[in-house]
């Protein structure tokens, strides 16, 4: 692996935290990503994300058609736990999914409780593409008006997670991927509302 | 600095921190327990800042490290000696150069960007904790937003004192559903937190928390609607040294029989404008 893991993982986390603390903004993780050559089917910036999340303290999950690869893999690589779907810390939702498959992460990813809202799972989506057209507006702490964009995966999403996080302080963070290691994030406290 | 990793932590340490960090963002006001690692210094003197601090500086960042207004107390300086060491990163007194400034107990006066990151070092993280000593039932009642504790705390203070006696660290209300504590910060700096323009993260190492305000964020004061909040006044107060007005200042008492005087307490900042103002001077001096 020609990376330079502790500062590529540090300036991903970097560009992370500023796409979820600023919902609508969108990072580049080519410069980390890009070198990673790694035999999992996944994208490469789904890679750095697992490398920058999971350790043995935590659990994931793998939805897609190679997952026992991929979870195999991932085990050997972190030493981070696979878990069922609704126990996860983190669920990795890739490309070569089933149709539906998104919706039912979304659905069946955990929620924490009220007393430790940061239990609940954090859903990682590998999308066709992330642009900055104005389809969804999103609006909520870290955004200064409303901010416009566009996740290009499937249509319904956007019901399926608000559903899930009706009750604040309850629900998922979601991160988007594409395959041009585009980077978006929406935490749950991000209100979308679609463009008619 | 080559015998440890960069940064201090090890990578898994680092990680735990970022989770945290992460969900903490995710959920403005609530408090995230994490690992909080031993440090070489002592709790209570920075450690959860630090941590913050460690867990997210990268080569390209420029830090400057404040405690109490002062880039030259003690502990500030200690503190930003350490990073430095550990991660060979720029420094700088100038809030305005600086991407990650680490705080105590002040929000510098220059306004933040979008593009920094403010760390507040934490000593009692939990807002319910004078009325409720238990841990457990401290997090249940947040759980179910029952704040009456705090409301009745600053309602015995108005019956007591006329006011509310809230020195520093007067609780918040972080969108609408976590009483959150500021930290020991002014009241002059509590309306600064609500709706900043930078990511503002806050490390109790003590108490092992992380909590945090994403930008434009809704911040509000807790206060009655018949005794609003109110922030220290410094009208009619003028720093000697650089002639600033409606900033934060610092009192001082000189010699029996002569009035107080005062300074800025966010020491950049007075040194800003006092270069400021020699540059126009000596420019006006050349201009005759």
């Amino acid at each position: 692996m020609k990376v330079d893991y502790v500062h590529s993982v540090q300036t991903a986390y970097r560009k992370l935290l500023d796409c979820l603390a600023k919902p609508g903004t969108m990072h580049s993780l080519r410069p980390e990503s890009a070198a990673l050559d790694l035999p999992v089917a996944c994208y490469k910036s789904t890679m750095m994300l697992m490398m920058m999340f999971l350790d043995p303290e935590v659990s994931f999950h793998i939805i897609g058609r190679r997952k026992e690869d991929a979870e195999r893999y991932v085990t050997q690589l972190c030493g981070a736990r696979v878990s069922p779907l609704g126990e996860a810390d983190f669920v990795f939702v890739l490309k070569d999914r089933d149709q539906g498959a998104l919706i039912e992460a979304i659905q069946a990813s955990k929620l924490g409780d009220l007393v430790a809202p940061h239990l609940s799972a954090t859903v990682i989506v590998e999308v066709e593409k992330n642009t900055a057209h104005d389809e969804l507006l999103l609006s909520g702490p870290g955004i200064q008006w409303v901010s416009p964009t566009s996740i290009i995966t499937d249509a319904e999403f956007v019901d399926s997670r608000a559903a899930k996080n009706v009750e604040y302080p309850l629900g998922i963070e979601m991160l988007f991927v594409d395959e041009d290691h585009r980077l978006f994030a929406i935490p749950r406290t991000t209100t979308i509302s679609k463009v008619r | 600095m080559n015998k440890y990793n960069f940064a201090f932590f090890d990578e898994q340490s680092k990680r735990e921190i970022r989770r945290a960090l992460l969900k903490a963002v995710a959920i403005p006001g609530y408090q995230v327990p994490f690992a909080s690692r031993e440090m070489p210094i002592a709790r209570g003197w920075g450690t959860g800042g630090l941590q913050v601090m460690l867990a997210i500086v990268g080569k390209k960042d420029v830090i400057k490290v404040i405690d109490q207004g002062s880039d030259d107390s003690v502990n500030a300086v200690s503190i930003r000696k350490f990073i430095q060491q550990m991660t060979g990163v720029l420094e700088t007194a100038e809030t305005s150069e600086a991407s990650i400034v680490q705080s105590r107990h002040r929000v510098p006066e220059v306004p933040l960007t979008g593009e920094q990151i403010l760390i507040l070092q934490v000593p009692i993280p939990e807002p319910l904790r004078e009325t409720e000593q238990s841990e457990l039932r401290a997090k249940r009642l947040h759980a179910e937003k029952e704040y009456s504790g705090v409301w009745l705390s600053l309602f015995e203070q108005i019956m007591k004192y006329g006011c509310t006696a809230t020195g520093a660290d007067h609780p918040t209300m972080v969108h609408e559903r976590y009483v959150m504590s500021p930290s020991p910060i002014p009241r002059y700096d509590n309306r600064r937190l609500n709706d900043c323009a930078a990511l503002i993260l806050f490390g109790a190492g003590r108490e092992k928390k992380i909590y945090a305000l994403p930008p434009y964020t809704k911040v509000e004061s807790l206060a009655f609607v018949d005794r609003p909040f109110v922030s220290e006044s410094m009208h009619g107060k003028i720093c000697r040294l650089c002639g600033a007005e409606g900033v934060f200042l610092d009192e001082s008492v000189q010699a029996a029989g002569a009035g107080p005087f005062y300074e800025c307490n966010d020491t950049g900042y007075c040194r800003q404008r006092q270069s400021s103002k020699s540059r126009l001077d000596r420019g006006e001096q050349s201009g005759d």
